[in-house]
């Protein structure tokens, strides 16, 4: 805030409503969200709260790109200029995702075959780093996260639950992204790999990355939020709209 | 982060207003006597961006891939594709209408820009000729002619598809079902092509050789910079490898996007039938 830079939001969300219709249940219709608005400012971490169920993942993967937006605006600051990924062309979003936002969520999405250190070397690879510098990048986020180095070479399908999350943690902090999607980053990380992700997010927060975050563990949430918004409401909101 | 340091395949992905359509479909259809095909399909497809095409068999995917690959005429509506400039294809405004041009313009961007995977290796490969013969024969139609660099592109192209180079006087006749597919695709790269049409490259193989050959591909084209559209039934397929994906049904593109919304948020009924039909592994 003390700033004149930092004034302008990494992101900026404005009323975005999203409804469900599912046509396999006799096109059921359910509105999920209903005029969400919120900023997410340089340096910030702004958490979605809420109770299970209220759509703060709805929110993320709306961010993301993974979900449509009905109506409203999600303004990203990518490549010197403001890009509305409600609006944007599937290859707008690819760039977003390549350039600036960077997303963790709760299970990793394995490739068969591709080993721990590619895995999350890739962002790196896909920004045009070398495949040696990428490489050893990993290698010192994998350690810092406490993956054994005999784990690296494995495709990680085959890890367990935490450290599957550990090599998604890595992968997402890996690249310089001014904005991070975190979804439950710690959800299934034991107290001292849970220290070192919120200390990750503290080296980023400092240097300016924007957070969107969905944190269940009071720890982590008092560690590192500045702000939360109230997904709650609009949720509410939504859901009347349908028995009014 | 230079944008000079950028790999090829981020680059080609950049949305830069400037970069140009690599393919640009307009109201295509193809009709079989008085039935469509499959019709009013329009689409641009990006340099380094994979499409893959979705929808059960009768969907109209196959009609689509072979109509947009020039095998089946295109009866509605254009198909415009951008030559590289060395083609030697006269192309206004940087483009051309595929239906213009003649059976040689055709074959020769068949001999230097595209590639075609077909679902049965047996198709797209020379079953009784060597395993090298079979990647350097596109080489060969292009001028190569020196033995010793095309014997060493051919062990080159046998190790990134992962076949023993002990294997290059074999013909694939003696091969797996997965070392075919593999060699189908190093005999279709070999040339680098700028465009690679697939059509189901994975579905007639095991789980276990489907997992690598999808990998391979995967890998090939990222750091290639390939165009690729790629035609399949299996969602998951579509999940791994595409950038884009378009739904078929009844000959018609129902729905299209990003390939994560579509499987993750699909909005018309039949797509949300399709995501909800896959088993979980």
């Amino acid at each position: 805030m003390a700033h004149q830079m930092a004034a302008e939001p990494v992101l900026s969300v404005r009323d975005i409503s999203k409804t469900f219709t599912l046509h396999l249940q006799g096109a059921q219709v359910m509105p999920v969200l209903h005029r969400l608005s919120f900023d997410v400012p340089r340096g910030s971490c702004v958490v979605l709260g809420g109770e299970s169920g209220a759509g703060k993942s709805t929110v993320m993967k709306m961010v993301y790109g993974s979900y449509g937006t009905d109506s409203g605006k999600i303004l990203l600051s990518h490549a010197d200029g403001v890009l509305d990924l409600a609006a944007a062309q599937p290859r707008q979003v690819l760039a977003a995702r390549r350039g600036t936002m960077g997303y963790v969520s709760q299970f990793l999405r394995a490739v068969p075959r591709v080993p721990a250190l590619e895995v999350v070397a890739e962002p790196l690879r896909e920004r045009g780093v070398s495949a040696s510098q990428a490489q050893q990048q990993a290698a010192d986020m994998l350690a810092r996260l406490s993956i054994p180095q005999r784990l690296w070479s494995l495709p990680p399908a085959t890890f367990s639950g935490g450290e599957q999350q550990r090599v998604n943690v890595a992968r997402g902090f890996i690249a310089p992204y001014p904005l991070l999607l975190l979804d439950e980053p710690t959800a299934s990380l034991d107290a001292r790999n849970r220290e070192v992700v919120i200390e990750l997010m503290r080296e980023r927060l400092a240097q300016g990355v924007g957070m969107l975050a969905i944190f269940h563990d009071a720890q982590v949430r008092r560690a590192v939020a500045d702000a939360v918004v109230d997904v709650q409401a609009a949720a509410s909101v939504a859901a009347g709209s349908v028995s009014a | 982060m230079s944008l000079h340091g950028m790999s090829l395949h981020s680059m080609s992905l950049h949305s830069d207003a400037d970069e140009s359509a690599l393919l640009t479909v307009e109201g295509a259809g193809h009709r079989y006597g008085q039935q469509f095909g499959c019709q009013d399909v329009s689409f641009d497809l990006w340099p380094g961006e994979v499409l893959a095409i979705v929808g059960e068999s009768g969907s109209g995917k196959s009609t689509l891939l072979g109509m947009l690959s020039q095998r089946l005429t295109t009866d509605e509506g254009t198909i415009r594709y951008r030559p590289a400039d060395s083609s030697g294809i006269t192309a206004t405004a940087g483009a051309v209408d595929l239906a213009s041009l003649s059976e040689r313009d055709i074959r020769r961007l068949w001999r230097t820009e595209w590639g075609f995977v077909h679902q049965n290796a047996a198709d797209g490969l020379r079953m009784h000729i060597s395993a090298g013969g079979n990647i350097c024969e596109p080489l060969m139609a292009n001028g190569a002619r020196h033995y010793g660099q095309l014997r060493a592109q051919a062990e080159h192209w046998l190790e990134r598809v992962e076949i023993p180079s002990h294997r290059i006087d074999d013909t694939p006749a003696t091969f797996s079902g997965g070392m075919r597919q593999r060699l189908q695709i190093a005999r279709n790269l070999v040339f680098a092509p700028r465009l690679v049409f697939m059509d189901e490259p994975t579905s007639g193989l095991d789980v276990s050789v489907q997992a690598r050959l999808l990998d391979l591909i995967r890998s090939l084209v990222a750091d290639l910079g390939l165009s690729v559209i790629i035609v399949t039934h299996d969602l998951a397929v579509a999940r791994l490898i595409s950038h884009r994906t378009l739904v078929m049904k009844d000959g018609v593109v129902i729905e299209s996007g990003l390939t994560d919304r579509v499987l993750d948020d699909p909005q018309a009924a039949y797509t949300q039938l399709l995501v909800s039909s896959i088993l979980q592994g």
